[in-house]
């Protein structure tokens, strides 16, 4: 795709937004997640439960993510057409 | 040396060659075929990563000897899933990484020709304090690093071999330097992918065996519970709130700021490349690093350790133990391409470091003969840099220190404080001035060195702090200094 240069800019700030907000969501839900079920003794496939919930969780949530991301948010354009658009 | 340990020892001499051979025939292709400068060739590879070296050559990089030795090795013996939960904070780091530096980086490091990230900074701030300084953290950092990932090697070899430690370092450092020296980026890039695709075997290997040895995860909870009574299942038993969150902050979102992982942006083909090594890097990343630490957690069912001197010899003692020698081979060669994939990365960029960013910069100058020598002679010069340089290394391992992790973690934290605001702030605030980053990059380090020492709150890593300070000076003097605008010329080219 072309894009002019202000487009890329703008483009690029879209990206590392959501990119960040992705990363926000596994944060949250790995120090959550963890810290809340650390006392309550649960298991789950003999492994406590808040190490099962909060690490396959935001793997999970990682995978989510970069799809969401490369899918809905992510463009092609070219690095060096810049002169031409412009 | 017993039969099985000579197997192991032709396995990993058979590893080793196979790296340097490689790295020499692929690099010789590449040269012939890329375009642009000499140096944009050793340094960059000319730009040309497709998606899956991107991903490899991130993952590899940042995957070191603490992700397949120290981490997994303390995991079972002494913190157990506490450290495997720290492990999962680096499973984004990838798409993070590329996400937020991958295209604005690209774009800028085409528009200014830079190819380091101390070059970038050269053209974005036009300051020559910040140049020489960040030039001088980046190399003792490195430095700090490469000791803990030539260790790691060394350790490696002499606990599966019974070889001595200077024996081993021999070996290990011979081979990384020498195909790091003669084939440049493109061969770390080459020899990264493949060292990626042998550590994703090795996990696998690992947490089979781990498994099959320890009777399935009820006799492993069993077992934890015996060797690692009320430790292994609470994640607050080693570790305070708040040096959990500091790790979100060192081994996640602060390695937006470490140069050998930025420097990746600035060398791939395409959005195309970016968003395949996306997809790549967060699966391969959560596998091996969750795989190998949650493995290690496990294999602490196993066995009873006392007697090892430290939990860097954890795993390869385990992988002795509950593997067949052939197997323990392949495997071993998975920690060994960690810790060779992160040294090469370290050495060439430091190679950078002094070559383009300081000798190009303040020796060569703008002086058209000086620079027609340089151009003709940068290869050479570079390999002879990289060989004095890995040598020095050798030499500052002889005497390694106890515990890798350590000290790669403090190297780490160092370079994110030296590089997190100028670098992130600099691609996206327009008042970000060169007073500002110098005043950012020293503020931080000197804070973050002093908070080693003196600053023990809620058990916050001292990183915090010194990105914290780092960033209040970034924005403050970016304010104040800002106000009338940065130069038309970093304007067109960095925004």
């Amino acid at each position: 795709m072309k894009l002019t240069k202000e487009e890329k800019h703008k483009q690029c700030l879209k990206e590392i937004k959501a990119t960040l907000l992705v990363v926000l969501i596994c944060f949250l839900w790995h120090v959550i997640t963890a810290f809340l079920l650390n006392s309550t003794g649960w298991v789950i496939f003999h492994m406590p439960a808040w190490f099962v919930v909060s690490v396959f969780g935001t793997v999970i949530f990682a995978i989510i993510g970069v799809f969401v991301l490369l899918r809905f948010v992510f463009i092609d354009f070219s690095y060096d057409e810049e002169d031409e658009d412009e | 040396m017993n039969k099985d340990q000579i197997i192991i020892l032709s396995v990993f001499l058979g590893y080793l060659l196979f790296n340097v051979i490689l790295s020499f025939v692929y690099s010789k292709k590449e040269e012939k075929q890329l375009k642009g400068s000499s140096e944009e060739k050793y340094f960059i590879g000319g730009r040309n990563m497709n998606g899956i070296v991107l991903a490899m050559t991130i993952m590899a990089t940042y995957t070191s000897a603490s992700s397949f030795i120290s981490g997994p090795g303390a995991a079972g013996l002494t913190y157990g899933y506490a450290q495997v939960w720290i492990a999962a904070i680096q499973v984004p780091v990838t798409f993070l990484v590329l996400g937020v530096l991958g295209n604005k980086l690209a774009l800028v490091s085409r528009r200014t020709g830079a190819f380091t990230v101390v070059g970038y900074f050269k053209a974005r701030y036009k300051s020559d304090a910040l140049v020489i300084i960040t030039s001088l953290g980046l190399i003792a950092f490195f430095i700090a690093q490469m000791i803990s990932q030539f260790t790691g090697g060394a350790t490696l070899i002499a606990s599966i071999t019974g070889m001595d430690h200077v024996t081993s370092l021999l070996i290990f450092g011979t081979v990384v330097i020498l195909y790091t020296a003669v084939g440049g980026f493109s061969a770390v890039a080459i020899t990264d992918t493949i060292q990626g695709i042998v550590m994703c075997v090795g996990t696998f290997l690992f947490i089979l065996f781990v498994l099959k040895a320890g009777g399935g995860l009820a006799s492993i909870d069993a077992g934890l519970a015996a060797n690692l009574p009320d430790v292994y299942n609470d994640i607050f038993s080693k570790y305070t709130p708040g040096g959990l969150l500091s790790y979100w902050i060192l081994v996640g979102f602060g390695t937006l700021g470490l140069p050998q992982t930025a420097v990746r942006a600035m060398g791939f083909k395409d959005t195309k490349s970016m968003h395949k090594a996306m997809w790549i890097g967060v699966l391969t990343c959560g596998f091996v690093i969750i795989g190998m630490h949650l493995a290690g957690a496990w294999a602490g069912a196993l066995v009873d350790t006392d007697n090892l001197p430290t939990s860097d010899y954890f795993i390869p003692y385990i992988v002795q133990k509950i593997m067949p020698s052939g197997i323990a081979a392949i495997f071993l060669a998975a920690p060994m391409a960690a810790v060779m994939s992160t040294a090469d990365s370290l050495l060439i960029l430091a190679t950078a470091a002094i070559v383009k960013d300081l000798w190009k910069n303040y020796v060569v100058k703008d002086d058209p003969a000086k620079n027609e020598t340089y151009e003709k002679h940068v290869k050479m010069v570079s390999t002879i840099v990289t060989m004095v340089l890995g040598a020095i290394v050798i030499v500052l391992t002889v005497n390694p220190p106890d515990i890798i992790f350590l000290l790669n973690m403090f190297a780490f934290g160092g370079l994110e404080c030296t590089f997190f605001w100028p670098l992130v702030g600099g691609l996206f605030w327009k008042k970000g001035t060169g007073l500002a980053a110098v005043c950012s990059s020293v503020g931080a380090i000197a804070t973050y060195i002093f908070a080693t020492y003196f600053i023990h709150i809620a058990g916050l890593n001292a990183v915090v702090w010194g990105l914290l300070v780092g960033g209040i000076l970034y924005f403050v003097i970016g304010e104040i200094t800002g106000r009338k605008g940065l130069d038309a010329d970093i304007l067109d080219k960095c925004f």
